[in-house]
């Protein structure tokens, strides 16, 4: 890994940012570790196997420790040879390909500036809301498994709504998503409350864990699992089976 | 008969008789009437009393869509509609002036309702203005009531899609602060 103290254009059509690059070519599970330490603990990191080499598991663990940097912008390199610009400060995004976003896509580098006024002046065409490519990222990032940042010994509680007319969902996240905000849940709990799959609960707190709008609640020896419940033929199954969802 | 009574409020121009429309399984009922204010919103009619429209479930359940006039000298409409009202859509068109504080003073109308979680907010036409944007609506409703956690959307009140996933999260919320002892089957 190496860091440049300087500034240099990025992409064409860009103006160069202030701040310090931090840049690797050929970027390895390695580097992507050393990073995340830079930044902060990642205790889980390594409990599924390490760091992968390639998709958005490798972007999700990149920018999950970025939350509360403002000054900060992150390059994504994909190996069909676009890039994702992300000004994590405005919290927009910007990327060329245009159509859909891969699901599994192979990153062949991530690029992040850091520091005071690290900031895109302007982009040839407008941004798309961040919140849209992190709920991507979260939901394809770790689909079977909790996300690596995340740890047994809490539980979690939504902290603010995503915006989920911005991007496509289903009823169930609605559900879930309410659920968490009602009281804090661990995905076992979750997906019991919710009638859902486990695999299914976990994914929804991955990614909403992603975009930073959980908090982790700590499981104290002997605390009871969360008392919300959602009534099985609320108003919401009514609504659901009425518009056929 | 069950009724659920849901209110749409929210500024002039915000989309409010707009999205009872894209819901509403029947024949939307307004009241309309020249708009005397197109210095406030350029747009020829506004409602003067309330829209109507509703959504049936079977045969003894309904959910009652009201939109109620967004022009403050309607507001003793509000104060008899909240007394039935299950919970509350707020519509806040982006490009209004300050549009963040226009939202909280909306809501303070109705606080009963966003204290007890009974709130969704809509942000219409920002595709005429970008900011402020989500985030920022919902740092300033953080902080004008702390410990509620209401949720904020970008909408197209033309889009039934959008509206339909409002309303589901409105409805939501409400369900899960539902004690299991309080069930019914």
């Amino acid at each position: 890994m190496v860091l440049i103290l300087e500034t240099k254009p990025l992409i064409p059509g860009l103006i160069p940012t202030s701040g310090c690059l931090i840049t690797s070519i050929d970027f390895t599970p390695e580097d992507v570790s050393a990073l995340l330490e830079r930044f902060t603990a990642v205790p889980a990191a390594t409990r599924f196997g390490g760091i992968p080499a390639t998709g958005w598991a490798r972007l999700a663990m990149v920018l999950h420790p970025l939350h509360g940097s403002t000054d900060c912008l992150v390059l994504v390199d994909l190996a069909e040879g676009s890039t994702i610009v992300i000004d994590w400060g405005r919290k927009d995004y910007w990327w060329p390909g245009g159509g859909v976003i891969p699901i599994d896509p192979t990153i062949s580098n991530v690029r992040i500036f850091r520091g005071q006024g690290a900031r895109l002046p302007y982009m040839l065409e407008e941004p798309d809301d961040l919140s849209t490519l992190l709920w991507h990222v979260g939901l394809h990032a770790f689909p079977t498994t909790p996300a690596w940042w995340l740890t047994d010994d809490v539980r979690y509680q939504l902290s603010r709504w995503p915006d989920f007319t911005a991007f496509a969902h289903s009823p169930d996240h609605v559900r879930l998503t309410a659920l968490l905000g009602q009281a804090p849940h661990t995905a076992t709990e979750l997906a019991r409350a919710g009638g859902v799959q486990e695999s299914h609960a976990q994914q929804l707190i991955n990614t909403l864990s992603l975009m930073g709008l959980v908090r982790e609640v700590p499981i104290e020896d002997g605390a009871p699992a969360p008392q919300t419940t959602e009534r099985p033929r609320g108003l919401f199954g009514r609504l659901r089976a009425r518009w056929g969802l | 008969m069950a009724e659920h009574v849901i209110l749409f409020a929210g500024p002039m121009g915000a989309g409010k008789t707009t999205a009872i429309r894209s819901l509403s399984e029947i024949e939307m009922v307004n009241t309309e009437a020249s708009n005397t204010e197109r210095h406030i919103v350029d747009k020829e009619t506004t409602t003067v009393a309330l829209d109507y429209g509703e959504i049936t479930l079977g045969d003894d359940e309904k959910v009652r869509l009201y939109g109620v006039p967004g022009q403050r000298r309607f507001d003793f409409m509000w104060s008899i509609l909240k007394e039935r009202a299950k919970g509350m859509i707020l519509l806040i068109n982006n490009d209004a002036p300050d549009a963040v504080a226009l939202a909280i003073d909306y809501l303070a109308s109705f606080r009963e309702l966003v204290e007890s979680g009974s709130a969704v907010v809509g942000i219409s036409r920002r595709d005429l203005a970008r900011t402020p944007s989500p985030d920022d609506y919902a740092d300033a409703l953080s902080a004008a009531y702390p410990g509620s956690l209401i949720p904020v959307f970008t909408v197209d009140p033309r889009n039934a899609g959008q509206m339909t996933t409002v309303l589901l999260t409105l409805v939501a919320t409400l369900d899960s602060r539902v004690q299991p002892e309080a069930v019914q089957s």
